[in-house]
Formats: structure tokens, C-alpha cells, sequence
């Protein structure tokens, strides 16, 4: 047991240690100098530098090869946030905004440094979560509707704040919705560069779409050929869809692996790992590096039956973008009540692999990886998709309930949630849909959310009570 | 002079009907109603052989209490007002339901209808979120599909033959309803934007046959008559859809005069015609994109401004009113927007979100007489 403890406080640190070094490097590869002149024009560099806030939110309770991996999924986070901000300020010539559904694999084969416009309104929350709060009064301010999701509010925001750093191009689509999508309207206003739109197809099934969306993809290299310094280099792209690849077959063998009770493996390491290395930094050799060693320390759960939560009483997937202003919240549950999340939308998807055989091949693949990807497959396609993937997991992965982050922004998914009621009623799954806000605190707190969640587990799941000094 | 009691004379007369609006009259008569939902669809499809679109519309319901469990409270108004009265029953005698991925809320609309009526018709036609050759391509094909659904499902004639003679027909009313909208150019104008409005319900209701047949006279007696309209300025509405009547008669009631009726259930650019001169599909598709003033087209937002600004000029507009309906992601950062842009262009501009129908009556005519009192002093 002691050294149990000691094994377990001694990891954290470590892990803790070497993320604030990680950090520390920012600012030498930066120079002092331009660092702190950055950190004057840009406030939310103040709230990215403290992304460690996260090592300690995210490894309560945990050990083993739980907190492992939950710690080397956060030190790649961190990792790439200092990636990011390095690539951001050291290479302002090259970036591009994009949008977060566009494929940064491209991107980065011709040369070109992303910045995701959203980046900052998905971790900022996640590192303190009233961060967002002053650009989405500012998005108000200027007439935009309040009851648009606060994620493109917060975009808005920092562009109207003039906290984005100068870029290159802007690349925007029409997903995920038509908040995200019309945001960049604004976004085109203020940020005065040229902007280049991609149509993703509602009809993604056919291989006409397919072909179609293929079109958009190849001309968008041509545009961004003639507007920007990035030159495609398909070699370049085949060894990031080939690293892809690899992550994918970790991956894959990881959700196998995750249909045993109890679970190997959960939460952060499924998917945080996902969120991040997937959508921000796919195929690169510290990605493909951190879905081998999450894979082996799941395997070597499952070999010595070591269950991620050593009182697993309850496996849960979370449906919709997680609850990013309070992100631990899966690690409160798991202390709470012994919930393992299992599974998440944003994480699952069904077309994973990217055929590299050729440059049509690759971007026909990435294209459906995009097409039928969890926002454009189920926040903006039909609803057949959104259900039939709850219940193909809700069956394989031998779940006890369905969570739904119901995200009051998101209008998609709101008017799905009596379909989804009634099909969980029939099927005779509980179902939990936890009304909030993406990213502002303000409309929902943190402690409605749990007591929200509270009443659920004792109500319907007949769960303990936790004791009165750990409901908060 | 009244409109609407032209149109209800004419049919009373002719046709021995008594509500122009009620589309259940022609289904008595052998035509088949298809309900659409957003003017992305390529409507003329609609009119072929027996069947005559209805643009679907919610004004016999006040509250939306059953749609608002079913689509949730922060869905548009005007989608759960349409549930609310399909779940009432008024959309029954609809051959099926024809929906465009116009925006969230539509698409939401066809899963939740589908979920609970499980129509027999019921379509989404994929309209790209943007004009290129490719989108071009990839709509005419989406619009092929729905033709052999029609003629699988409702043995509709969808030949190029067929469509060519309907397209016919549509150009046909929309050189009517251009006339219509000659009459409002005029000073001062000789139609208002309430009658107008009932004049453009009634097309969208009624087979194009009828109105073809009808309107001639009517705006003929419009153009005819020599009665003055008083009013003190002359107002462009821009925004979502506007199916409520008691917007523009309280707009109107306050000594204005809606010329330009530039929302998707009004005229522009709704009622564009089809160039004769292509293939029909193909120009069916154009024409998707013609006909739709949406912020949906991602790309086309100086293509709007421009158009607002010459119809601005076309009608002599002395103030614009930017009124999207709430929770319209789409309108709601579009008239943000527009409202800077237009007034940087000197056109007084108010900005009012409302709801699908009239509500906080007194709150809206206090600032649409406030924005008259500035347009006066200008």
C-alpha cells in the first residue's frame, strides 16, 4: 500500500516536473524577450502557461497504469501547446486560421503552421474555466446573438479583442453548424486575409460525395498554393497519414480491449488522447508515440486484470463535446460513484483509416475521414447517425448509461435529445442529459452540473450517496 | 386600396372558395399539397402534374408547447411553430414533406417529423453551402434523385419535357409577382407590404395553375386604381422568415411602407426565373442558388450587401429593418453585420430580433416608430 502511494506521488510529480520544464522551454525557444512582449499583447498566453493546472485535475484518485496514462496524455498536451505557441509566435509568416474541422494533416505537408481559431476557446476553459468570459461579452457587445454557441462566440471574441495573431489565409467550412460557420463571416471582417470556404456534403454516404468533397479538398491546395507560401509535399503527407494510420491500430486495439469489465483503461487516456493528438497534431512521431505506450499499459491492465478503477460500479459513454469548463468531471464521477467513461462522441468514428497508396487516395480518405467525423457525422447529419452509434456502443461495450453533454448552445443536438429520450426509454437505457454551457460557467455552474449528475446516480441509478464533504 | 379583398372577391367569384390560404381546398379538387420548408428547394419541381408546393407556415398555432418538447426551446420559432401545427393535424392532407439543408433547425425538423408522422414522401435535397462548378454538378444530381423519388413515389412525370413546361409556368408568375413589385417601386407605391405579403401567401399556398390564372387582374386592378398611399418612408425588411402579417401591419400602421420584401417567405429573390435557354436540371440547380438571399451561402455575404444596396437604390428604400427571428445562427451574425456595413452606406438601419409570431407587441412599435422618427429627421 505504502509504496503503492509512494509509486503514485512520485509519477505525479515527475510527470508535473517535467511538464513545467516543457513549459519553461517555450520561453528559451522563444527568447525572453519576445515572450514576454507576447504575453502583454496576447492575455491568453497567461492562462495556456498554466495548462500543468490540468496534471493535478486530472489525476485525482487515479494510479497504476491509469495515472501513467493519464499523465503522459496531459504532458503531450502540454507538449503541444508549447509546439503551438513556439510554431505561433516564431513562425507568424506561415500561419494559417483554420477552422477545427479542417485537416491540419494538409496543412502541415505544405509547409504551413496551423492555428486553429478554436484552440484557445476549447483548452483556455479547460485550464480556468471563466476564461472565456470576456470575449464572449465582447462577441455580445458587438450584436451577435447571445443564444449562439458560446465556442464561435469566444472565437468572435478574440478576434474582435484582437488577441489572434497575424496570419497568412483563413480556411473555414460549414461545419461543424451554422454558428461555426457563420462565425467566420466576422472572422473574414476582422482578420482581412483571404479566406478560402470548404462544403462538406450533408449526403456523405455516396462515393459521389466522396468525389465531391475530394474536389474541395484538391482545391484547396490550389488555393492555398496561390495564397500562401505552403507547397504540397505529398511525401510529407503520406508519412503523416501513414503515422495516422498507426495511431488509428493503437487505438482501435485499445477500444477492443475496452469491452472487458472492468476496464483496462478510461477517461483522459481514451478521450483527451484523442481530442488532442487527433485534431491538433495527427501523425507526428510524439502522437504515434503516445498511443503506443497508452495501448501498452492497457494491455498490461487487461493481462494482470488490473481495472482502471479498482471499484468500477457503473461504465458510462459521454455523448456531445465534453463539458470543457469543467473537465475533470468525469474524474469527480469516477471518485464518486465508480463510473468509468468508457467511450465519447468526439473520439468514436467509423472511417478511421487513410489509404495512402496515392495522392487521390490520401485525400479521398481524409475527406471521409472529415465527412463522416463525430461533429460532421452526428452534430450535423442525420439523426440516424447519432442514435445508431450510441446504441452500437451502448451494446458492445457493455455500458450501464448514456451521458449527454446538453450543450444549450448547441441547437443540433437539443432537438434531438426527445428522440434520443424516447429511444433510451424503449431500450430501457438510462440516460443523463446534463444541461450547461460549452464554455461559459456563468449560464450553468459547475455545481448545478454535478448536482445534476447527483440526482441522476441516486434517482435512477440507485448509486451511495457519496459523503456530504465530497459532493462538491 | 386592400389587396387581400381583391384576391378574396376573385376567389369567391371564380372559384367559390372562401379562405384563399387554405390549401386543403385544392387537394379537394385534385391537386396534391407537398409541404416545403425552406426556399432552397428547387420548388418547381413541386409543380409538376398534380402536386403544387405549400410553403408550410404556422400561424394557426400561438403556442409551441408539444413542438418545444420535441425540438427543445432554443430551436427557430418558426420550425417549432410548424411541428406544433403538424401535430395539430393541419399538415395531414400533405402528400409529404420536401425539406433543403438550409440550416440547422431544417434538417432537425425533417428527423423529428420523420421520428413522429413517418410520411410517406419525405426528402432532404443536400444544397451545397456554396456556388462552384462542382457544387453546380453535385446539386443537378441531388435534384435528379428527388425527380425519380417523385416519380417512384407519387408517379410524377420528372422528364425534361415535363420540367421544362413547368418552368415555363414559374417564369410565367414570376414576371407577375415582378409586376406586383413594379407597383411598389412607384412614389408613392400603389401596393403596400401587407398586401403584398397576403398576395405572395397566397401564391405559396395555391397551385401556380390558380394563380396564374389570377393574379393578372388583381395587380391590374392595382395598377389601376388612384387612391394614394399615405405614408412618411419607404422600408426594405430584410431577414428570415416573415410569415406573420401582424409585423408588417404594425410596421406599415406606424407610417411606413414595406417596398421590398427581401425575407424567404417574401419575393426577392425568391420568384427569380429559370434561364429557358439551358437544359432544365442544370438551370434547376442555378437556380437553387438564385433564389436564396440566406446566409446559408457561406461565401456570398458581399454578394448580399450589394444586392440589398441596389435594391435599396431600385425601390428609393429610406431605411433598412434587419430582423432575423431568434435563435437564427445564421441571421443572427449576418445582422450584425449588416447592420455596420449598410449603415456606413448612409441607410438608417434598425435591427430587431423577433419572434415567429407577434409577441411583445408594444416593445416592437416603440422601436419601429423610434427608427421612423430618425429616418424623418434625416
Amino acid at each position: 500500500m505504502l509504496s503503492g502511494k509512494i509509486h503514485t506521488i512520485s509519477v505525479k510529480m515527475i510527470y508535473w516536473l517535467w511538464n513545467w520544464f516543457k513549459i519553461s522551454l517555450f520561453i528559451l525557444r522563444v527568447g525572453p524577450f519576445r515572450a514576454l512582449n507576447r504575453l502583454k499583447r496576447y492575455p491568453w498566453l497567461r492562462t495556456l502557461l498554466k495548462v500543468n493546472h490540468l496534471h493535478w485535475k486530472l489525476t485525482q484518485g487515479r494510479s497504476g497504469n491509469y495515472l501513467k496514462a493519464t499523465s503522459a496524455v496531459l504532458s503531450e498536451v502540454v507538449s503541444g501547446v508549447t509546439l503551438f505557441l513556439v510554431e505561433t509566435f516564431k513562425h507568424e509568416g506561415d500561419l494559417v486560421l483554420h477552422e477545427d474541422m479542417i485537416p491540419p494533416e494538409i496543412l502541415r505537408a505544405m509547409g504551413l503552421r496551423p492555428f486553429m481559431a478554436e484552440l484557445l476557446g476549447i483548452l483556455m476553459p479547460m485550464i480556468d474555466p471563466h476564461a472565456m468570459e470576456e470575449y464572449i461579452d465582447r462577441c455580445e457587445a458587438e450584436g451577435i446573438p447571445p443564444d449562439l454557441c458560446s465556442l464561435p462566440k469566444s472565437t468572435m471574441g478574440l478576434s474582435l479583442a484582437g488577441h489572434f495573431p497575424p496570419v497568412q489565409a483563413i480556411l473555414a467550412s460549414n461545419l461543424p453548424c451554422d454558428g461555426g460557420m457563420a462565425s467566420y463571416a466576422l472572422l473574414e471582417r476582422i482578420v482581412n486575409k483571404p479566406i478560402y470556404r470548404l462544403d462538406i456534403p450533408y449526403d456523405f454516404m455516396s462515393e459521389q460525395a466522396a468525389d465531391y468533397f475530394c474536389g474541395e479538398l484538391e482545391n484547396m491546395i490550389s488555393w492555398l498554393e496561390k495564397n500562401t507560401r505552403g507547397r504540397m509535399d505529398w511525401d510529407l503527407l503520406q508519412e503523416i497519414c501513414v503515422g495516422r494510420n498507426v495511431m488509428v491500430e493503437h487505438e482501435q486495439d485499445i477500444w477492443d480491449m475496452l469491452r472487458s469489465k472492468p476496464a483496462p483503461m478510461a477517461g483522459e487516456p481514451v478521450w483527451m488522447s484523442h481530442l488532442w493528438s487527433f485534431n491538433v497534431h495527427p501523425g507526428t512521431p510524439e502522437s504515434v508515440r503516445l498511443f503506443r505506450k497508452i495501448k501498452k499499459w492497457t494491455e498490461q491492465n487487461l493481462r494482470r486484470g488490473i481495472a482502471a478503477l479498482p471499484q468500477e460500479k457503473f461504465r458510462a459513454i459521454l455523448w456531445n463535446p465534453p463539458t470543457i469548463h469543467c473537465v475533470d468531471i468525469f474524474n469527480w464521477a469516477e471518485r464518486m460513484y465508480g463510473i468509468s467513461l468508457i467511450m465519447d462522441s468526439m473520439t468514436y468514428n467509423r472511417t478511421p483509416y487513410i489509404d495512402t497508396s496515392s495522392h487521390q487516395t490520401m485525400l479521398r480518405s481524409l475527406g471521409q475521414v472529415i465527412m463522416q467525423g463525430p461533429m460532421a457525422r452526428h452534430t450535423r447529419g442525420p439523426a440516424e447517425n447519432y442514435l445508431s452509434d450510441i446504441f452500437f456502443l451502448h451494446e458492445n461495450f457493455q455500458l450501464d448509461m448514456v451521458w449527454v453533454a446538453g450543450h444549450i448552445g448547441c441547437k443540433n443536438t437539443m432537438a434531438l435529445n426527445s428522440i434520443l429520450r424516447e429511444e433510451c426509454r424503449q431500450r430501457g437505457i438510462p440516460l443523463l442529459i446534463i444541461e450547461y454551457d460549452l464554455t461559459d460557467p456563468r449560464v450553468v455552474s459547475r455545481q448545478r452540473i454535478i448536482d445534476q449528475i447527483n440526482h441522476f446516480m441516486e434517482s435512477i441509478m440507485n448509486a451511495d450517496s457519496p459523503p456530504a464533504a465530497d459532493i462538491f | 386600396m386592400s389587396l387581400t379583398s381583391g384576391i378574396d372577391n376573385q376567389l369567391r367569384d371564380r372559384l367559390g372558395i372562401s379562405d384563399p390560404y387554405d390549401f386543403t381546398v385544392w387537394a379537394k379538387k385534385g391537386w396534391l399539397p407537398i409541404g416545403y420548408f425552406c426556399e432552397s428547394v428547387p420548388v418547381v419541381m413541386l409543380s409538376l402534374g398534380k402536386l403544387f408546393p405549400v410553403r408550410a407556415h404556422g400561424l394557426t398555432v400561438r403556442a409551441t408547447d408539444r413542438a418545444d418538447a420535441h425540438l427543445s426551446q432554443v430551436a427557430c420559432p418558426y420550425t417549432r411553430s410548424v411541428l406544433e401545427t403538424a401535430l395539430q393535424g393541419d399538415f395531414d392532407s400533405f402528400g409529404g414533406y420536401i425539406f433543403a439543408t438550409g440550416c440547422d433547425h431544417i434538417r432537425r425538423l425533417k428527423d423529428v417529423m420523420d421520428y413522429l408522422f413517418h410520411p410517406v414522401l419525405s426528402h432532404i435535397i443536400d444544397v451545397p453551402h456554396k456556388r462552384s462548378e462542382q457544387a453546380l454538378i453535385w446539386l443537378e444530381t441531388q435534384i435528379k434523385q428527388f425527380g425519380q423519388i417523385l416519380t417512384s413515389t407519387l408517379g410524377v412525370d420528372t422528364r425534361e419535357q415535363a420540367l421544362s413546361q413547368a418552368i415555363s409556368h414559374y417564369n410565367r408568375l414570376c414576371e407577375l409577382i415582378d409586376s406586383g413589385n413594379a407597383l411598389r417601386k412607384k412614389q408613392p407605391p400603389l401596393l403596400n407590404g401587407l398586401d403584398f405579403q397576403h398576395l405572395i401567401r397566397f401564391v405559396k399556398s395555391s397551385p401556380y395553375e390558380i394563380s396564374l390564372s389570377i393574379l393578372p387582374e388583381i395587380l391590374q386592378e392595382a395598377a389601376l386604381q388612384d387612391q394614394k398611399m399615405d405614408h412618411k418612408s419607404r422600408l426594405m425588411v430584410v431577414g428570415s422568415v416573415l410569415d406573420d402579417a401582424e409585423y408588417l401591419k404594425l410596421i406599415e400602421a406606424a407610417g411606413s411602407v414595406v417596398v421590398v420584401d427581401r425575407y424567404c417567405s417574401g419575393s426577392q429573390p425568391v420568384f427569380t426565373k429559370i434561364d429557358e435557354t439551358m437544359a432544365p436540371y442544370p438551370a434547376l440547380a442555378r437556380h437553387v442558388f438564385e433564389r436564396t438571399a440566406c446566409p446559408r451561402m457561406m461565401s456570398d455575404f458581399n454578394k448580399r450587401v450589394a444586392e440589398i444596396l441596389r435594391l435599396s437604390q431600385e425601390f428609393a428604400v429610406d431605411g433598412v429593418m434587419v430582423s432575423p427571428l431568434k435563435s437564427c445562427d445564421l441571421w443572427g451574425v449576418e445582422a450584425a453585420l449588416l447592420a455596420d456595413i449598410l449603415k456606413s452606406h448612409n441607410l438608417p438601419v434598425l435591427q430587431v430580433e423577433r419572434e415567429y409570431r407577434l409577441l411583445g407587441e408594444s416593445q416592437f412599435q416603440t422601436r419601429v416608430q423610434a427608427f421612423l422618427e430618425i429616418i424623418s429627421f434625416k
